[in-house]
């Protein structure tokens, strides 16, 4: 039951970061290779304001939702939006993604600094397993974020918005959508919501220069299996991955976990190209 | 078009074999009795986290113990010319420093290193080649064999001396059914194999090894297995972030049972600083003891070992543990053996005095206590004399239990 | 400038064998070790880096496994010399193959996927390196590395470091396999490629199959990296898994952008940057991530093209001034009779009761038409009726939801696009799709990629067949351009022209696949007259050669003069088939096409209209 609630609780990792990747892919149709690496310089942020300098808990999500928010922000102006193809843009976002772990290398050195939870650092006993309270957060924040950002997409104006530019940029500027704006706002945001996280990914996972990309590619293969652009897809992939990698690990030892993770994604992609809940979209030409 | 192209180049790359092989190799300039007696050392300053410090404290060693030998009328009258060369940690760069040490007509006289034994695995075949005398302090499989690398000398203990060391200390505090759990680094694969081993030589009994991927962020999965086999106490082996992973995990299990961690683990930051930087002084380390040297611990009595830390301190401060220093020994065991031959020039029979204990037994060294090189194997072998088993402290100075610190 | 011009008199390829010579002969000018090592070590790196040259350059794919297909030439050429076999020519043959293979299985599942996922899971490739080493850790020597490598045998002779001899075995496989990328590149395979990473659709429907492009083009990316791997793993003895990590990887990337992707020598430009650059500071290791992602953003933005970019901007910026530029007489009288046309064996085009809904929108339902050799067959409708679709379905980027398409004898739907063009279907586009950095012949002779075959290795061989090949290209080119009478602007690069020149170009590139079936998509739009008067010229020749035409059009006289037989569109159904003269009268065409409701024209006809229409626009 223990590895349970581990492998839950890094899927739940994995699904944050993929919620982040597909906030940006619905406004922008654009893949952040970086998405990962905000979340880390958040944990770090948190670790500066929670053990460096001691501020209290609010003080610090402030700091790291603000310095993220505009990282992301910055990484749009400059390394999105003069960038007109999507391979281009590839190529740019996964600069930004070594740049800023270069970056944080240099300023907080390359050993793990560790984040402490806000809540209590102790580990309970929950329906026969081990577990830390900061793995249930992550779990119940993964689900809660899902669900309210769904409804934000359906329910709002904004999020009516941002679907209609994921189907059709143009057709969406030509309805009066302010396009460039929406998308400014979505990296923002995933920025901020990267920023806010990392108090509660830190915890779990050490503030570390390697996490990004860890994350990075767990994150894509949450991604991946549950289809661009869905957020129940972004959940269940998450999860899978999580269990995938803490159970293969328990059964087949370490050097399978990652093979494992491999293996599943490309099973999935074989037999459905777009992921669980992804939509093959019909007009090519 | 491309028919001449083709023949054309051809053509050139022969004639151009042909040229080369006129050129000729440089030839390294005979080092006089009177020119410095040239030593290289080769560490990871420009590494990814605690090999850097690590490195640093290791070529800090070997300008101490430089020093110190010049200071007492260097060797047979030659002063010692020390060159530190980078190698960020990375084999191929290692190599590459090393061959154009070689090509540059200043062969070395004598080959230090920082680790880890990726480097040596690396390099040795290199001196080998070159008949440079060098000290290892990270051993591979073939490191102290004396039919492979005859020049070469293992100044740390390789995973199998440390293991039977370590179940030696097992054995003595009466443990049975242990388990061990080391990272998929090169050496945590085979000390988890050598522990095993060392394990069932000493009569106890042992509920296997679980391997952990060193990149990975929960070990939860592999301790969990190893409780499930009844594991009384557990022998780890961890460098620098796993540490904190695999403690967190410990303690998520509720799992307080004796922990003995390997010399890794002693060479790691996070165990010697305080929460929330370390994990110093959390509940997990409560029942960790690590292995480390005697001159890791401190001890006002140690002259010999006081004496290094001074000199250390006086070119510099120290960044990681003592475990590192074991570079400060080379240059006293060199000067032995040139006592004993006469010159300090002809590598091979500096290597065939290294092998007679009458020689090593003369040597000034203060990282271990003494050296056991044979004919027949060209491992360290200091004793278990040279060893402690300490609980986390502070560090001072590269020093555990430093009530200074 | 005089020297300028008397540099280009030389043939280009020159250039870069003399520097090939230069760096061949490096060790006897007693140029010192460090410098031999990092020449070694730039043209290993520049293998890796032509790799994705070719995949992300010329096919467009960002496929990043490249660190992959090194590490298993490298362990490859390895684990063969410890098992016996020094010869360094067999290693690299060996290391080739295998990194072949894994280029060609991981390509497989990741060409299915978008560009987004293909990168992704082939740095997660990366990724997997340590671990699979680590689980065939009994051979490979685990994370430990590779170790007991002897050192390489050229022909049972040891290649001894002393004398460099390792040296110029780099060296020449470095030259040898530039020279054949540059050889496929410039081909008409390298053309090929850069159609298909233009746009997918267009290189389908001139017959290259999409998916077994991109494999090959993945695939033979994997080539060079497995070679480099090789070299490398002879050039220390010694083979470690953290020499293939992220690092590494980002590396690569880093220089295929800096020296620029879609040119035979940026390879060469990034890796020596690179290598000589930053990986000389020791000090730089803490900030070689920082760079490289720097390299990698300025790359993107600005340089896209990179440096070779600038170069060839440069190049062409002092070819202007010193009066090499292309001769610039536009003279199209001047372009004598037209060519005579070959006969074009036609089939007769069927396509019976099609129906296609996407989502809830009935584009085409029940429409039936039938189109002879011989003879123009005109496809019109108003707006949204369904014509495109209709084409599409024809070319097969659609399938029917119900329904037949019959060419000749052959049932067509449901067939993928560059299957339905090599039966003979060629056809042009509402937009001009054309790939960019190419010339005008050049794009023409494009259409016959498929109907006049010759395999990669004659190419790069340069053997008789490819230039049996090529000459018929050019001279198939040369006269399709004379048809459509723009033969004087041969050698211009195709995307500058405008728009009226870059539809006769379609057409000329359609017409030079001696098609069965040709789909014309309102090829007259934004001609002039001059223009449109060429065009119905040729339509009218290829008519009367037999070819089948099929002409999607707005311009109504242009359809009168020209069709055959006239097939109306709306709403996805046929209202109307039959010749100009019944369309002209027919009062529900007037009605739909016009709004114009029959009581009140009586007798005048579409034509009439239109003419009424067109006055009182102009007054």
């Amino acid at each position: 039951m223990t590895i349970l609630w581990s492998g839950l609780a890094l899927g739940a990792v994995y699904t944050l970061v993929a919620i982040g990747y597909n906030i940006v892919f619905v406004s922008s149709n654009t893949f952040n290779f970086a998405q990962a690496q905000l979340m880390m310089v958040g944990t770090f942020v948190a670790y500066t304001g929670l053990v460096t300098l001691k501020l209290p808990v609010l003080v610090v999500a402030v700091m790291a939702t603000v310095t993220v928010m505009i990282l992301a922000g910055l990484e749009e102006v400059i390394a999105v939006r003069p960038v007109k193809d999507h391979q281009n843009q590839l190529v740019t976002t996964l600069g930004v993604a070594t740049l800023i772990s270069g970056a944080t290398q240099l300023i907080w050195g390359s050993e793990p600094l560790t984040v402490p939870f806000f809540g209590s650092n102790e580990p309970i006993t929950l329906l026969g397993g081990r577990t830390y309270p900061v793995e249930i957060a992550l779990l119940v924040l993964a689900i809660v974020l899902v669900v309210l950002l769904g409804q934000f997409s359906k329910r709002t104006v904004t999020g009516l918005a941002l679907l209609g530019i994921s189907e059709d940029r143009e057709a969406a500027m030509l309805r009066g959508v302010n396009v460039r704006a929406l998308a400014l706002a979505a990296f923002a945001a995933s920025g901020a919501l990267a920023g806010f996280l990392g108090l509660f990914v830190g915890p779990k996972t050490f503030a570390v220069a390697t996490l990004g990309s860890a994350l990075a590619i767990k994150g894509f293969v949450a991604l991946a299996i549950g289809g661009f652009g869905s957020l129940p897809g972004a959940l269940v992939g998450g999860l899978t991955v999580g269990l995938v990698e803490s159970y293969a690990a328990l059964e087949l030892g370490s050097e399978y976990s990652n093979i494992a993770v491999f293996v599943v994604l490309i099973v999935i992609l074989m037999v459905r190209p777009a992921g669980l809940f992804g939509r093959v979209r019909e007009r090519v030409v | 078009m491309k028919n001449r192209h083709s023949a054309l180049v051809a053509a050139l790359a022969v004639s151009a074999v042909a040229l080369a092989g006129c050129s000729g190799s440089s030839s390294g300039a005979d080092t006089g009795s009177d020119g410095p007696y040239r030593v290289l050392v080769t560490g990871a300053i420009s590494g990814q986290g605690a090999l850097a410090a690590n490195s640093q404290t290791s070529i800090l060693s070997a300008k101490a113990g430089v020093e110190a030998v010049n200071q007492a009328g260097g060797i047979g009258g030659r002063q010692v010319e020390l060159t530190v060369a980078d190698d960020g940690g990375d084999a191929t760069r290692a190599v590459s420093n090393l061959r154009e040490a070689v090509a540059s007509g200043k062969k070395p006289d004598l080959y230090l290193n920082s680790g880890p034994s990726t480097v040596s695995a690396a390099t040795l075949p290199i001196l080998k080649q070159n008949k440079i005398l060098s000290f290892n302090i990270g051993p591979t499989a073939e490191s102290s064999d004396p039919n492979e690398f005859p020049l070469n000398f293992d100044l740390a203990s390789g995973p199998d001396e440390n293991a039977a060391t370590m179940a030696r200390y097992i054995k003595g505090k009466g443990y049975q059914s242990v388990g061990t759990i080391h990272g998929s680094s090169a050496y945590g694969e085979v000390f988890g194999e050598a522990m095993e081993d060392a394990l069932g030589a000493e009569g106890v009994s042992s509920t296997g090894s679980e391997e952990y991927d060193v990149a990975a962020l929960d070990m939860t999965a592999q301790l969990q297995a190893l409780k499930n086999k009844g594991t009384q106490a557990l022998v780890i082996d961890a460098y620098g972030a796993p540490l904190g992973y695999l403690l967190n995990s410990l303690q998520r299990l509720e799992w307080n049972i004796p922990l003995i961690g390997n010399t890794s683990v002693s060479g790691t930051s996070l165990v010697s600083k305080p929460a929330p930087e370390g994990v110093l002084g959390t509940p997990p380390t409560a029942n960790l003891v690590m292995h480390v040297l005697s001159s890791t611990v401190y001890n006002p009595d140690d002259a010999a070992v006081n004496t290094m830390v001074e000199n250390m301190k006086a070119l510099g401060d120290i960044p990681s543990t003592l475990i590192l220093a074991d570079n400060y020994d080379a240059l006293p065991l060199v000067v032995a053996a040139a006592n004993k031959v006469g010159s300090s020039t002809d590598p091979e029979a500096l290597a065939d005095a290294l092998e007679n204990q009458e020689v090593l037994d003369t040597a000034k060294t203060a990282f271990a206590p003494a050296y056991h090189y044979t004919a027949e194997s060209h491992a360290s072998k200091p004793g278990d004399a040279a060893y402690e088993f300490v609980p986390p402290s502070k560090l001072l100075n590269g020093q555990y239990g430093n009530p200074a610190a | 400038m005089q020297i300028w011009r008397s540099l280009r008199a030389v043939p280009s390829w020159i250039y870069p064998l003399a520097l090939a010579v230069l760096v061949l002969f490096l060790p006897a000018l007693g140029i010192d070790f460090a410098l031999i090592r990092q020449v070694q070590l730039a043209c290993i790196l520049a293998l890796v880096v032509s790799g994705l040259s070719l995949s992300l350059g010329y096919a467009g794919e960002l496929a990043l496994g490249q660190a992959a297909m090194y590490a298993a030439g490298a362990y490859t050429a390895g684990l063969m010399s410890i098992a016996g076999y020094t010869d360094i020519v067999l290693q690299l043959v060996a290391a080739g193959l295998v990194a072949l293979a894994v280029g060609v299985v991981t390509g497989i599942p990741g060409l299915r996927l978008g560009s987004w996922s293909l990168a992704m899971t082939s740095f997660f490739l990366v990724l997997l390196v340590p671990d699979i080493i680590a689980v065939f850790g009994e051979t490979t020597g685990g994370r430990g590395g590779l170790i007991g490598i002897e050192p390489a045998t050229l022909f049972g002779h040891v290649l001894d470091p002393e004398n460099n001899e390792f040296y110029l075995v780099i060296v020449v496989v470095t030259i040898a396999w530039f020279a054949v990328m540059r050889n496929l590149v410039v081909s008409r395979h390298g053309i090929a490629f850069r159609t298909l990473k233009q746009s997918p659709v267009l290189a389908s429907s001139v017959g290259v199959s999409v998916f077994r492009m991109k494999l090959l083009g993945y695939a033979i990316g994997a080539l060079p990296a497995g070679l480099a791997g090789a070299l490398f793993a002879n050039i220390d003895m010694f083979v470690t898994p953290e020499a293939f990590g992220f690092t590494f990887a980002t590396a690569v990337l880093a220089a295929c952008i800096l020296g620029g992707a879609a040119s035979v020598y940026g390879a060469l430009i990034g890796a020596a940057i690179i290598q000589f650059g930053p990986n000389q500071a020791s000090d730089f290791q803490e900030y070689a991530l920082v760079f490289y992602g720097g390299f990698l953003i300025v790359g993107g933005v600005l340089l896209s093209g990179g440096l070779a970019k600038f170069g060839k901007a440069a190049m062409a910026r002092l070819d202007r001034a010193a009066g090499l530029a292309g001769t610039r007489t536009p003279d199209p009288a001047a372009d004598g009779p037209r060519p005579a046309m070959d006969l074009m064996e036609g089939r007769i085009l069927v396509v019976d009761g099609i129906s296609k809904a996407f989502g809830g929108n009935q584009a085409l339902n029940n429409a039936s038409l039938s189109a002879e050799p011989g003879q123009v067959t005109a496809l019109i409708g108003p707006n949204g009726s369904g014509k495109t679709t209709m084409l599409n379905m024809i070319c097969g980027f659609y399938k029917p939801d119900s329904g037949r398409i019959l060419i000749g004898d052959n049932e067509v739907q449901g067939l993928s696009p560059d299957r339905v063009a090599r039966v003979g279907v060629a056809r042009t586009f509402q937009t001009p799709n054309i790939p960019e950095h190419i010339t005008v012949l050049e794009a023409v002779a494009s259409g016959r990629y498929s109907t006049d075959r010759v395999s990669m290795v004659a190419t790069v061989l340069r053997l008789p067949s490819y230039r049996r090949v090529r000459a018929a290209d050019l001279a198939e080119a040369q006269r399709a351009l004379e048809m459509v009478g723009m033969s004087h602007l041969r050698d211009e690069t195709a995307t500058a022209l405008p728009l009226g020149m870059r539809r006769l170009l379609e057409v000329a590139r359609s017409v030079v696949a001696e098609p069965r079936v040709l789909l014309l998509d309102e090829v007259a739009s934004g001609l002039d007259e001059n223009e449109v008067e060429r065009l119905a010229d040729l339509i009218r020749d290829l008519r009367d050669a037999g070819a089948t035409v099929v002409l999607v059009e707005h311009n109504f006289r242009l359809v009168l003069e020209l069709a055959n037989r006239i097939v109306v569109l709306a709403q996805g159904a046929v209202i109307a088939d039959g010749s100009p003269a019944e369309i002209e009268q027919n009062p529900r065409v007037l009605s739909e096409y016009l709004g114009v409701s029959v009581e009140e024209t009586g007798a005048r006809t579409i034509a009439d209209e239109e003419a009424a229409l067109s006055t009182e626009v102009k007054s």
